[in-house]
């Protein structure tokens, strides 16, 4: 059984390591989609899945990692792979300042808080105007090929770029799950009162998660402003952006480890192809059939996508 | 569990020395005085029962020890350190364990999880914690189950879980509440016998339990609590003949006759 796993993984990893080779501009932009929301639902499976902690504003960090990039590139000259550790760094901070008090209390404080706080951002960046360039946005002045910078002509890098990240954050998770802190975690989502009397320090070890999260957020923020040189208030931080987060994880399979990668799949999959065959027939009927879609997932797989596979999977070896 | 077996052998001993001092402990919330000037010694290896009729605050009293509720009076010492107001994971290091009235199983995890939970309390290491929870599950004669899901467990098959859960952390002293609550009689046996062999180990307990043939039959020394006040202490004997228990328990007019 893990022996067929591993295998499985190694022949996923060369298929998508040879995909640019073999495939349209078109279709490697809907994966370098796929590839950033399943880096944005693993790192919020880690706080919201793994710690069953319903972190409902992951566009506060998203939009931190993007505006951090693109002003300080476009205001400062600093080089946008410096830019999205800074941008990591602010949102661990915020992290700190929602989850310290919220923490503490028990109930939903802190969904709310994180609600409220990306909130807060969107109206901030849409204020200060000659800071973030308001409603307007920021445009990232285009440089051609440029490395260092973080730009590059084609979209091949970014695909690289995009594989890479998933695949550390699906290792990251894994190391998680393995862990004491992954069990701490598991513990905590189960029962709080529970694994506190086992001595689980349950505000620590959530912080720990919710920072984590924060961080790895914060650089997916950086690689969307870098691949589509835009960014404005209601991208970064509006609350579409964290609905999808949450859509993706629970599509997939919330607390599962591939379950956001599954959930990404499944659902940027979705929109293109609903788009694609419906998008120029009748205005918003796309939107309509996604949503269908959508509910009939989450209805009928209370576990996501990923617990689909685990059942056909039973079937199979059972033979 | 090992490094204290010894201090069992002067039992009986009323001398013994103290684990945990409560020293006029007391609970408001808000005009309700739920725990009113408590007082009590617990001794190293003894098990100590705590009954009273309901609403008598053996729960929260219990919960004031185990650092769910914060005494607004009072203190608790406990190895000579003062552990009143301090969090439960506080509490559980310095080697308090507990178990809970209503099961808290962690239901998503399995059987070998939950343990290995209690287990890394002293260690990091994901697979001393592994084996150290197979040993405790293999005492308690559940590591036959030891890869299922904690909530598909018969009910006394997750209240001994709870239980392995919490002497996985190696405590000193076991706090137990309502154990036996909903268990055949053949259930409430098997784990009466475990608490003793747990006891003879070295484990001090405090139990709080309702169906006195169990409470009378397990502890050396029973606390009688009612309306939050202390009423009575004493060996099992002492206490069933105390005419202020009997009151307690059966109403005023009976006593007086």
């Amino acid at each position: 059984m893990k022996h067929r796993n591993a295998i499985f993984l190694a022949v996923l990893l060369v298929l998508f390591l040879m995909l640019p080779w073999f495939t349209s501009n078109y279709i490697l932009g809907v994966v370098i989609r796929i590839f950033m929301f399943a880096a944005l639902a693993l790192a919020w499976n880690i706080i919201g899945g793994f710690g069953g902690q319903l972190a409902f504003g992951n566009a506060s960090f998203f939009g931190i990692g993007a505006y951090a990039a693109a002003i300080g590139f476009s205001t400062y000259s600093i080089s946008p792979w410096i830019g999205m550790l800074i941008g990591g760094v602010l949102a661990v901070i915020l992290s700190l300042i929602i989850g310290y008090p919220s923490f503490r209390l028990r109930g939903i404080y802190f969904s709310l808080c994180t609600f409220a706080f990306s909130l807060i951002l969107e109206v901030l960046a849409r204020h200060y105007i000659s800071f973030t360039g308001g409603d307007m946005g920021i445009s990232v002045p285009l440089l051609g090929n440029a490395p260092a910078q973080f730009q590059f002509e084609s979209g091949v890098p970014f695909y690289y770029i995009g594989l890479l990240m998933v695949i550390l954050y699906v290792a990251v998770c894994r190391w998680i799950q393995v862990s004491k802190f992954g069990y701490y975690l598991s513990a905590l989502r189960n029962d709080q009162e529970a694994a506190e009397a086992l001595g689980i320090p349950s505000p620590r070890i959530k912080m720990y998660a919710f920072m984590i999260n924060a961080f790895l957020t914060a650089l997916v923020g950086t690689f969307y402003v870098q691949y589509t040189l835009f960014i404005d208030p209601q991208t970064a931080f509006g609350m579409n952006m964290s609905v999808q987060i949450l859509l993706v994880a629970i599509a997939g399979g919330v607390g599962h480890l591939w379950g956001p990668v599954v959930g990404a799949f499944t659902l940027v999959t979705l929109g293109e192809i609903t788009n694609y065959y419906l998008g120029a027939s009748i205005p918003g009927i796309d939107l309509i059939v996604y949503a269908i879609f959508l509910i009939i997932i989450v209805k009928a797989l209370p576990n996501g996508m990923v617990g689909l596979f685990q059942q056909a999977n039973r079937l199979f070896s059972r033979g | 569990m090992n490094g204290i077996a010894y201090e069992k052998s002067d039992s009986g001993n009323r001398g013994r020395d103290v684990l945990l001092e409560v020293r006029e402990l007391g609970i408001r919330f808000g005009g309700l005085k739920a725990v009113d000037n408590v007082s009590f010694r617990i001794n190293r290896g003894e098990i100590v029962g705590i009954i009273g009729p309901n609403g008598a605050g053996k729960s929260t009293t219990f919960n004031m020890l185990a650092g769910a509720l914060t005494p607004t009076s009072g203190k608790v010492v406990y190895e000579g350190r003062e552990i009143q107001g301090k969090s439960p994971w506080e509490i559980c290091k310095m080697g308090i364990s507990r178990t809970f009235q209503k099961i808290k199983v962690f239901g998503d995890m399995t059987v070998l999880e939950n343990a290995m939970v209690g287990a890394l309390l002293h260690t990091s290491r994901v697979p001393a914690a592994r084996e150290k929870a197979m040993e405790v599950l293999e005492q308690l004669g559940l590591h036959k189950v030891s890869g299922f899901k904690a909530k598909n467990l018969t009910l006394a098959d997750r209240k001994k879980l709870e239980l392995a859960r919490a002497l996985c952390n190696d405590p000193k002293l076991l706090l137990i509440d309502e154990m036996m609550c909903g268990l055949t009689q053949a259930e409430t046996k098997d784990i009466m016998d475990l608490l003793i062999r747990l006891n003879k180990q070295g484990i001090t307990m405090i139990v709080v339990e309702h169906i006195m043939a169990v409470i009378m039959k397990l502890s050396e020394r029973l606390i009688v609590l009612d309306h939050g006040e202390l009423i009575a202490e004493g060996t099992p004997e002492e206490v069933g003949r105390n005419e202020k228990v009997i009151k307690a328990y059966l109403g005023g007019h009976y006593a007086a006759s």
